[in-house]
């Protein structure tokens, strides 16, 4: 009976809540049923009681936790102190915050946890080496992170060799040190992204997380979640429109 | 439609996300380098990745992982002394400009598929749903009308051509989903030369494109 499970699993991540949800919030394992994976989410204390029923049958529910944050701004921050200083203890703080985070990311994708640790390490020791290369303007440290695993994954993936560590793009131009002003745009920009994410709708965060999380064609993704093709293509559409409307200035 | 000359908000998503096929995501990454409008959406969409990463919960790690990471930085970066034989590709014609996305990649030699039309293989690593290839358009050359079982996406590289209602210069990116019919023109004084992928199989209304479509199938 693998696939009413699998089905509910999927159900859990348009129960994710954003990074700053004020009430308390319970950590749940739930191995997939699938691949075998354990994966955790947070969701808040308080939910519907069929719903917490089912995570009772099927979730080891853990203890309240404590989440970790790190404020964008900050982490553009330690990201220019390593560049100009080779700051270690800046890229540990980093390293506390982005590592477990790309690894869960990697693992989201069906990444085997060994390969997602390997990728993980690999991510950082490029924000590392290439932290003199960090455009803050483009997005923000967590896009430019997520950037750097999405794309040591994808040559993964593709049985790419890595490129040399130190050989740098010759058409990669350090950046001038950070401006006050250009961290504060990309704090914007991610706080505007971060907005408009909130603005969609249960089910159409759920599909953009899929998009993210999930290498599935539409068909498949109506299957995971037993709602029509035509409606996994008409919440796309949605979600994308809400997301540009959201982002006026690219429209 | 096609009139926005850029592949579609939710192709671009996809491309940001990292979960785009190869043969696409290869399109995607070529259109990109010549045009910074698109690539400010995918720095957008990027971005929500960020957030998802901000929101995450985080996975439990192997207590020396930073240990390990130090560890690396402190040892001397391996610098590959790699030779690789420069890749094979197809001759092309004086001016034409190969977009840094695909210099490393291996191509084909042209091959014929008919009067005034070549294409060229692009070999893609790792598995993929979808395929990429060169094709090749003299001037004046009208590709017939064929339908698609999948998406298709056209990216000009050099030369121009028209669908009737959208005339594509070099950048531009023309896509036609499934189920869509449409017929490309050559209306560039130089023969026109296009990156394509594509899933499914083209659907010809004729022998042209049954001979198109078998030559592109391989």
């Amino acid at each position: 009976m693998s696939a009413p499970r699998l089905r509910r699993f999927v159900g859990v991540y348009g129960a994710q809540i954003p990074m700053d949800h004020p009430g308390p919030v319970i950590r749940i394992r739930i191995s997939r049923v699938e691949t075998g994976m354990t994966d955790a989410v947070l969701v808040p204390y308080t939910q519907r009681p069929s719903f917490v029923r089912f995570l009772r049958r099927n979730a080891e529910v853990t203890a309240p936790v404590q989440r970790a944050r790190l404020s964008p701004l900050e982490a553009s921050r330690l990201i220019t102190a390593i560049a100009q200083t080779s700051d270690r203890q800046a890229f540990a703080t980093l390293f506390n915050y982005f590592f477990p985070r790309v690894k869960a990311y990697l693992m989201r994708l069906g990444t085997p946890a060994n390969v997602a640790e390997e990728l993980a390490q690999e991510t950082m020791l490029r924000v590392w080496r290439k932290a003199a290369y960090y455009a803050p303007e483009s997005g923000g440290a967590s896009t430019w992170v997520f950037v750097i695993a999405r794309n040591l994954r994808i040559d993964r993936l593709r049985g790419e060799e890595p490129v040399a560590p130190v050989a740098l793009d010759p058409s990669d131009q350090p950046n001038e040190p950070l401006t006050g002003e250009s961290a504060i745009l990309a704090t914007e920009r991610a706080a505007q992204m971060r907005e408009a994410l909130r603005s969609l709708s249960v089910e159409q965060a759920q599909i953009v997380r899929l998009f993210f999380f999930e290498e599935r064609p539409h068909s498949e993704i109506a299957k995971l979640l037993s709602i029509p093709l035509g409606t996994v293509k008409s919440r796309v559409r949605l979600a994308i429109e809400r997301l540009r409307t959201q982002l006026k200035d690219l429209a | 439609m096609t009139s926005i000359r850029r592949p579609d908000d939710e192709i671009l998503l996809r491309y940001a996300a990292g979960t785009l096929d190869a043969g696409f995501a290869l399109l995607v990454e070529t259109h990109l380098t010549m045009r910074p409008r698109s690539r400010e959406i995918v720095a957008c969409y990027e971005a929500i990745g960020g957030a998802l990463l901000d929101e995450i919960e985080p996975a439990p790690s192997a207590p020396d992982a930073f240990e390990a990471a130090l560890a690396a930085l402190d040892g001397e970066p391996s610098a590959r002394a790699s030779e690789k034989r420069p890749p094979t590709r197809p001759a092309f014609p004086q001016g034409f400009i190969l977009p840094s996305t695909l210099e490393s990649r291996e191509m084909g030699q042209w091959r014929w598929i008919a009067p005034g039309l070549r294409s060229s293989p692009i070999a893609l690593r790792g598995a993929s749903e979808s395929r990429a290839f060169l094709l090749e358009i003299a001037p004046g050359v009208r590709i017939p009308r064929h339908g698609h079982e999948g998406v298709e996406m056209t990216c000009v590289l050099h030369g121009s051509f028209s669908d009737g209602t959208t005339h594509f210069v070099e950048g531009d990116v023309a896509q036609a989903d499934a189920g869509v019919e449409h017929d490309i023109f050559v209306d560039s004084e130089i023969a026109c030369i296009c990156l394509v992928a594509i899933e499914g199989r083209t659907r010809p209304r004729n022998w042209f494109g049954r001979l198109y479509q078998r030559l592109v199938d391989i």
